[in-house]
């Protein structure tokens, strides 16, 4: 059996952004996963939010568990990412002067969420960036 | 939080208020009645101060207790400073405290300022951003919703305790007379300070011997009449916000209160967002303790009151600080057991039963019309369908699954 939530994300809401990521910290301690592993996995969801509300047209955020693994997806509908390569190096950021005074734009958002997570895959064209993160569910990360 | 918190019945009329109110979900309303959920309370008291029909009642100790102790002490609360702006003010109440049969009244400002001393030397010997561990509620919000941040938390007790600890010393050498035949009572500012005496944490047992709630014992403090005090300057900011930012001038101190916006700043440490940051201090209330729920002033006339309070106290009880500093070991200042995780929020010790659960609620969730409008008297759409399968509620309580039947 799996559970999915989905997070409708919108551009530029700073506002309510973080609220999914706060949400699935919610779901992910009711479940009873170890405080360490929830972590792990709220960061990438939160890195995932933003990159959405920063750099993309709008998406959502969809997590999906069950007894074996969690799978994060983020999807969104453009512009996409040019360079990908790029994209996933360390302190790489189009980030505008405006969104680095919130304390964006460090560069390291995807090189810490492909860090945070067992696998790592993103797909990208003009229509949208999809990326997915997942773990694997062991004894040990179940309190 | 049994037998020390209780809510009329006949008071109650299940208005959803003090539920809304709740950071933390801790409140339901069954059978048109507010009702707690203890493991869920972090004590912050929202729930009594947004009540409009008094119908939450806290169970102070009875002053009857006091008649077996040979001499009785009284802790003044830090949020005293905000309610007198001199001290001859301050000296009024601590009579009015003599008058309910009191032998000494001490209060908390040489403590904190002895103990911010302690907090700075921790603090700039590590590189972590460390939460200031003044407020209970604050270190209860910690075990329940970032229990991964408990590693954040200073290792300091709360200043009452240490107080309670060096003052029960003090005494026991000037009246040449047992520990153990000096009863130490602590005057609440609020719920918080009141559970922790109660419920400790961090310790096994509280050194205080009984808790009363401030506004219980003093309702005006127009008495000006001069006792003498035991006011040391340097310590009067620390009842409210902003005392850490007023004495570190690096810019490193984040202050932040209401318990709300603490959860926000947590949500941000949690997320690895806040660096460059040595200390968080953090409030459950707004203006910190002079925000109480129990004292007897406006907080911001409060914060006002304090600051004369500060102008106006020409030095410090050098005397009196020098004492504590002898009595006070480095033992004394910190929290004598490990602050451990609370997992109230799990649904359940087994992955499968927690997940089949989860994905009952959500079956739940998804017909429900996810407005949460409150009704039905759990604080979410989310929260009913957690109700509905813990088997706290039918689906029938919400109005609108009815109205679609
Ligand atoms: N969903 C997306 N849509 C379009 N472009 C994206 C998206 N996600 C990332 N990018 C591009 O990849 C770059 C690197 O992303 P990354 O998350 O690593 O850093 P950042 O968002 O710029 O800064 P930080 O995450 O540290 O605040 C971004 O600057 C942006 O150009
Ligand atoms: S004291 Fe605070 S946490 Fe506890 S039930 Fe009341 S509002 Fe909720
Ligand atoms: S901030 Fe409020 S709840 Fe916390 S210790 Fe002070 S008065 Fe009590
Ligand atoms: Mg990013």
């Amino acid at each position: 059996m799996d559970i999915t939530y989905d997070f409708e994300v919108y551009a530029n809401d700073y506002q309510n952004a973080g609220n999914a990521s706060s949400e699935i910290k919610k779901y992910l301690m009711q479940i009873g996963f170890t405080t360490k592993f929830i972590r792990k996995i709220v960061i990438c969801a939160y890195e995932a939010e933003m990159n959405i509300v920063i750099h993309s047209l709008g998406g959502k955020l969809t997590i999906t568990i069950d007894n074996k693994k969690i799978i994060l997806t983020s999807t969104d509908k453009g512009p996409g990412i040019k360079d990908l390569d790029l994209a996933l190096s360390e302190g790489y950021s189009t980030a505008t002067e405006a969104v680095r005074e919130m304390g964006f734009g460090a560069g390291m958002g995807l090189p810490n969420m492909k860090k945070n997570c067992k696998f790592f895959e993103i797909d990208s064209s003009s229509k949208g960036t999809i990326v997915k993160l997942s773990w694997e569910i062991k004894d040990e990360t179940f309190s | 939080m049994k037998h020390l918190v209780d809510i009329h019945s006949e008071r109650c009329i299940g208005c959803t208020r003090c539920m809304r109110a709740c950071p933390t979900e801790a409140i339901r309303i069954i059978n048109n009645k507010a009702s707690l959920i203890q493991d869920h309370c972090i004590y912050c008291g929202n729930c009594i101060i947004n009540c409009h029909k008094s119908a939450y009642k806290v169970y102070s100790d009875s002053f009857a207790n006091l008649n077996k102790y040979q001499i009785k002490v009284a802790i003044v609360p830090l949020a005293i400073f905000g309610m007198v702006a001199d001290e001859a003010e301050l000296g009024g109440i601590y009579k009015i405290l003599y008058n309910y049969g009191f032998d000494e009244v001490f209060d908390l400002s040489g403590i904190c300022s002895l103990l911010s001393e302690k907090v700075n030397e921790y603090i700039y010997n590590s590189d972590k951003t460390y939460i200031l561990t003044h407020c209970p509620t604050i270190v209860r919000l910690i075990q329940l919703k970032y229990p991964i941040l408990l590693e954040n938390l200073l290792p300091f007790d709360f200043p009452f305790e240490i107080g309670a600890k060096v003052i029960r010393k003090i005494v026991s050498d000037k009246y040449q007379i047992s520990e153990a035949k000096i009863g130490i009572s602590y005057i609440s500012e609020c719920l918080s300070n009141f559970i922790a005496v109660k419920e400790p944490l961090g310790k096994q047992g509280s050194n205080i011997d009984n808790v009363f709630l401030f506004n219980d014992l003093i309702r005006n403090n127009l008495d000006k009449k001069t006792g003498l005090t035991n006011l040391v300057k340097s310590g009067v900011h620390f009842c409210q916000t902003g005392a850490y930012q007023h004495i570190n001038k690096n810019n490193d101190v984040l202050t932040v209160d209401g318990i709300k916006q603490v959860d926000e700043v947590m949500e941000n440490l949690y997320l690895n967002k806040i660096n460059a940051v040595k200390l968080i201090e953090a409030y459950s209330c707004v203006g910190g303790c002079v925000g109480g729920n129990f004292t007897i002033e406006n907080t911001f006339v409060a914060k006002w009151k304090a600051s004369q309070l500060f102008e106006h106290t020409k030095t410090n009880d050098d005397e009196l600080l020098n004492q504590y500093r002898k009595s006070l070991t480095d033992n004394d200042y910190l929290f004598s057991e490990l602050v451990n995780p609370l997992s109230s929020y799990q649904l359940s010790d087994n992955i499968k039963q927690s997940l089949n659960k989860m994905s009952k609620i959500n079956q739940i969730l998804k017909q429900l019309p996810n407005i949460d409008c409150c009704a039905c008297g759990s604080p979410s759409c989310h929260a009913f369908a957690e109700d509905v399968v813990n088997k706290v509620k039918t689906i029938d309580e919400c109005h609108f699954f009815r109205k679609e039947k």
